[in-house]
């Protein structure tokens, strides 16, 4: 029972793609969860997958939200694909029931500054976050992984020295590389090297390293 | 006076038209093209194709030197984020989003937005119209019953 109680209470508006993959996590972190959705057909759809969760009306009406206990929610985020829509829904949310979490989704990049001068204070770019990780996707990539070692979680990486990475023109010696990253070897002009501690880098060349798995991201943080 | 008017259906149509006849200087902006034929063969205003919450379009519609914006379209959460965009990002001096729902509509003029609601004028209105068999004298000249002049105009142009 006490466990009951003190579960967070989050109201999701916008039964859309985020807004439902973000209440099914949510459930699964043991919040309480409401998910509200404006059109008649997409309510049923929702329902039929999540039961009791979803509850049909819009999110700009005050009585709707009432109706939904918006008065004992700790989160209200507004999730849908129409800005206006979820700016009206924060601004209700916030000057009709003093709800200071708010969470606005963003679909047009654009509107990030309009958001933040009227002070909605927490706020995802949606469309802004996936480009950007498009964006990186589509770099050459700095770390390429070859394989793995055996029996292990230690991968073989291949990293490719452009211009502006840190390792040109570094001596081996001296290089402050993350942590338990080896070098085992320098490909230039097509010839593998083993590498010796005087060794400087130079552009083009490929370096295979040897990295466990888990301080991949930080070597290429290290090499961004 | 320099007015931008977002939304060109009945409302923002036929405002635009009437303030343009009464010598402002009118931009209409409106997504859909077509629209645009609601002002009549005689607007003398500007019109801008696209969305009134693009500050592209708006800027070329000259919102940097407008004196007042109307938001005017069908959807009453546009119409408020079109006032308060253009009076924080473009510093205009009024802005009136024109809304359906009568509790946002004070919601936002409580915190210190211009706005009309249609519901509430038309149902005031109508009660009075219930209490006193008819409807009540008013101030302006609100054209109550309605207004076809728009018709006498398009004919107007076809005998010429």
């Amino acid at each position: 029972m006490a466990d009951k109680t003190e579960k967070v209470y989050a109201i999701i508006v916008g039964g859309g793609k985020i807004g439902y993959f973000l209440a099914r996590s949510l459930i699964n972190r043991n919040y309480e969860v409401l998910l509200m959705e404006k059109d008649p057909s997409s309510f049923h759809r929702l329902f039929a997958d999540l039961g009791d969760v979803v509850m049909q009306g819009d999110g700009c009406e005050p009585t709707t939200m009432q109706m939904a206990g918006v008065e004992r929610a700790n989160l209200v985020v507004a999730a849908t694909g129409d800005d206006a829509d979820n700016l009206v829904i924060c601004q209700m949310a916030h000057h009709c029931f003093q709800r200071g979490r708010v969470i606005a989704r963003i679909n047009n990049p654009e509107n990030e500054s309009i958001f933040e001068k009227l002070g909605i204070s927490e706020r995802v770019n949606s469309t802004g976050a996936i480009l950007n990780l498009i964006g990186k996707k589509m770099e050459r990539p700095a770390v390429v992984l070859m394989g793995m070692l055996e029996s292990s979680d230690i991968e073989v990486v291949e990293i490719i020295l452009e211009e502006n990475s840190p390792l040109v023109g570094a001596n081996l010696r001296d290089l402050q590389l993350p942590h338990e990253t080896l070098i085992i070897s320098v490909l230039r002009r097509g010839k593998a090297m083993i590498p010796h501690a005087d060794l400087i880098f130079a552009v083009d060349d490929v370096v295979v390293a040897l990295i466990p798995s888990k301080w991949e991201s930080t070597l290429r943080e290290f090499l961004a | 006076m320099n007015i931008i008017i977002v939304g060109c259906v009945r409302g923002g149509s036929r405002l635009g038209r009437r303030l343009a006849e009464s010598g402002n200087h009118v931009a209409v902006v409106d997504v859909d093209r077509a629209s645009f034929n609601r002002l009549g063969p005689n607007f003398q205003g500007s019109t801008y194709q696209g969305s009134g919450l693009d500050q592209e379009v708006l800027t070329r519609a000259g919102v940097e030197s407008a004196d007042i914006v109307y938001a005017m379209t069908g959807g009453d959460n546009r119409n408020l984020m079109i006032a308060q965009l253009v009076k924080i990002q473009f510093e205009v001096q009024r802005a009136v989003a024109r809304l359906h729902d009568p509790v946002r509509a004070e919601k936002y003029h409580e915190l210190g937005l211009e706005t009309i609601c249609t519901t509430t004028v038309i149902c005031g209105l109508l009660e009075y119209h219930a209490t006193n068999g008819n409807f009540p004298e008013l101030p302006l000249n609100l054209a109550l019953h309605g207004d076809h002049s728009m018709l006498q105009e398009i004919k107007k142009q076809e005998v010429k």
